[in-house]
């Protein structure tokens, strides 16, 4: 089973329960980190990395001596990357998006590309589970090659757990897509709500099944619960603040170093899951 | 007029929350929500009803199946995995709106449409002017809404004569964060002091280094774990940040919130009470 681990909302618990349920399932899992802005699963299931690869997107290189200084570049280019002065092209690498249209619509042939790299992605393993991640560069404004990069390294045989990045546009869309399920972690705040909201609505546009685990569900009120009855969104688990659970987090351990009893539970809810994916 | 953009790498370590009491505290002043994946800047705000404007950002393709003669053409071209066939259609979540299948297409059966990718609105609220927006769920574009919101704010400032602008920033360090930092007066961070806390900080205070930034830093909920504490501050000092102090873990912050009220504005205690002292120092060194 392909299973993303999304929230919406920053900072709710997201990578946290991602590895616990990982190291839950033990050796027949594969943790995938694509929040490539802000990676943080290494943290917590530390692996030891066996393959750095880097990936680059393909970005124009005009050659001045073909070019005519037609300007069809300039015309098919959406994201206004190329702009010609005086007749000549010239190049804002940040805004290009890698669509390769200005190579098939120059008339001389005077576009070709070149790799530029936006980041690396790294593998290994953590105990017995597979472990991968995405580190995009700084400065760097679009995570979405490197995410899909990360996703190839999925192995075929293992229970793929997806750590997803907040927010709900492009980077969230490419995390969670292919995904059998998502699990959201939201908290029963006005925030968490709002975002929660969002985020299944994001879901739903996608048709990705989803149900939610309440993380610090004793600190808010109870509208987050009315709404996902609403909604008949199937509330999986409610997680307590707990703040053994928070220390140990600040030091880079997930909640099965403080609370190991919830093991059982993710494993259950796990086997449950999949058992309902591949019926 | 000076932007002072609250932001933080990582999310959810008390960016609203800051932002909420820098707006109290600079009062009369513009607010904007640069978080427009996810903003929620307004739930504690309550800003009037604004007027509704529609944010197109870009366009997106769509096959007329009409004209389709099946030649594959648009997804040879296509490089986003966004053209599904045969029978070929586009997945709208996934197109990325470069129109490259639009004129690779022979038959010329490709339509190209503006995509309503989200909306913004200005209006009053108790502390000045809100400038918020928010991105469709599934959308794309979120740097451009970002660059308007923030074109936006800072024309109502002028028009106001506000001498602030207080920005809630997105989490990461990508295309939305990269349009909220640009030109801001101070780059406010927060951050937990947790290894992920660390890890997250470092690459938020590289990103600024780069763009020429300055960064002040507050540590939330410092008490969690001091020493960690203490290693963001030197981290923090050594990339030239000026330090805003500790706040400490404390509950009735979330009572605010559930009241959709600031931290500190009915219920003052240590946590927002360090917060605004936080203000009052960048007030004094900006």
């Amino acid at each position: 089973m392909k299973l993303a681990v999304a929230s919406g909302k920053g900072g709710t618990g997201k990578t946290s329960l991602a590895c616990a349920l990982a190291r839950a399932l033990g050796g027949r899992a594969a943790l995938l980190d694509c929040d490539v802005e802000e990676p943080n699963a290494g943290i917590f299931l530390k692996p030891s990395i066996d393959s750095e690869t880097t990936v680059a997107s393909p970005v124009p290189v005009i050659d001045p001596g073909r070019c005519k200084g037609h300007g069809r570049c300039q015309e098919v280019c959406e994201y206004n990357a190329i702009k010609l002065f005086n007749g000549k092209p010239f190049l804002f690498g940040h805004l290009c998006h890698s669509c390769g249209g200005c190579v098939i619509a120059c008339p001389e042939g005077a576009i070709t590309e070149r790799p530029r790299p936006i980041g690396v992605t790294r593998s290994g393993m953590a105990g017995d589970i597979f472990f991968a991640d995405g580190l995009l560069n700084i400065g760097e404004a679009a995570p979405v090659p490197l995410i899909k990069a990360v996703k190839k390294l999925a192995p075929p045989d293992r229970d793929l757990i997806i750590d997803c990045p907040p927010g709900t546009s492009c980077p969230m869309i490419n995390s969670v897509k292919d995904a059998d399920l998502c699990l959201l972690v939201s908290e029963p705040t006005p925030f968490g709500l709002s975002d929660l909201k969002i985020a299944v609505e994001t879901l739903r546009k996608t048709d990705i099944p989803h149900a939610l685990i309440i993380n610090r569900s004793d600190k808010g009120d109870g509208e987050m619960e009315r709404w996902c009855a609403e909604e008949k969104i199937e509330i999986l688990l409610k997680i307590p603040f707990d703040i053994e659970i928070a220390r140990a987090y600040s030091r880079g351990k997930t909640m099965l170093e403080a609370r190991p009893e919830y093991a059982a539970a993710l494993r259950s809810i796990y086997a449950r899951l999949k058992a309902e994916a591949e019926a | 007029m000076k932007q002072v953009l609250v932001i933080s790498g990582k999310g959810g370590t008390g960016k609203t929350t800051l932002a909420g009491v820098f707006a109290r505290m600079a009062a009369p002043c513009v607010m904007a929500d640069c978080d427009v994946d996810a903003a929620d800047l307004h739930i504690i705000l309550s800003p009037e009803k604004a007027e509704e404007k529609d944010f197109f950002g870009g366009s997106k393709a769509r096959i007329d199946p009409a004209g389709c003669v099946s030649c594959g053409a648009c997804f040879r071209v296509c490089r986003f995995g966004a053209v599904r066939g045969d029978p070929y259609t586009i997945d709208h979540n996934l197109c990325e709106g470069c129109g490259v299948c639009v004129w690779n297409c022979p038959p010329k059966t490709i339509l190209f449409e503006k995509a309503l990718s989200g909306r913004w609105g200005i209006s009053a609220c108790r502390f000045g002017t809100f400038a918020g927006a928010r991105l469709e769920p599934a959308e794309e574009n979120s740097g451009k809404l970002v660059a308007l919101i923030r074109g936006e704010a800072k024309k109502a400032a002028e028009a106001a004569g506000a001498e602030w602008v207080v920005l809630d920033g997105p989490p990461g360090i990508g295309c939305p964060v990269l349009a909220s930092v640009g030109g801001v007066d101070a780059a406010v961070a927060v951050a937990e002091p947790t290894l992920s806390g660390i890890h997250d900080f470092a690459r938020l205070a590289e990103l600024l280094k780069k763009q020429g930034i300055k960064g002040w830093l507050l540590v939330n909920k410092w008490d969690l774990n001091p020493e960690k504490a203490e290693e963001l501050e030197k981290l923090a000092a050594g990339y030239g940040f000026g330090l805003l102090g500790r706040v400490p873990f404390n509950e009735s912050i979330i009572e605010e919130l559930l009241a959709r009220r600031t931290a500190g504005e009915a219920l003052p205690g240590p946590a927002s009470a360090a917060m605004e002292a936080a203000w009052k120092k960048l007030k004094e060194s900006i």
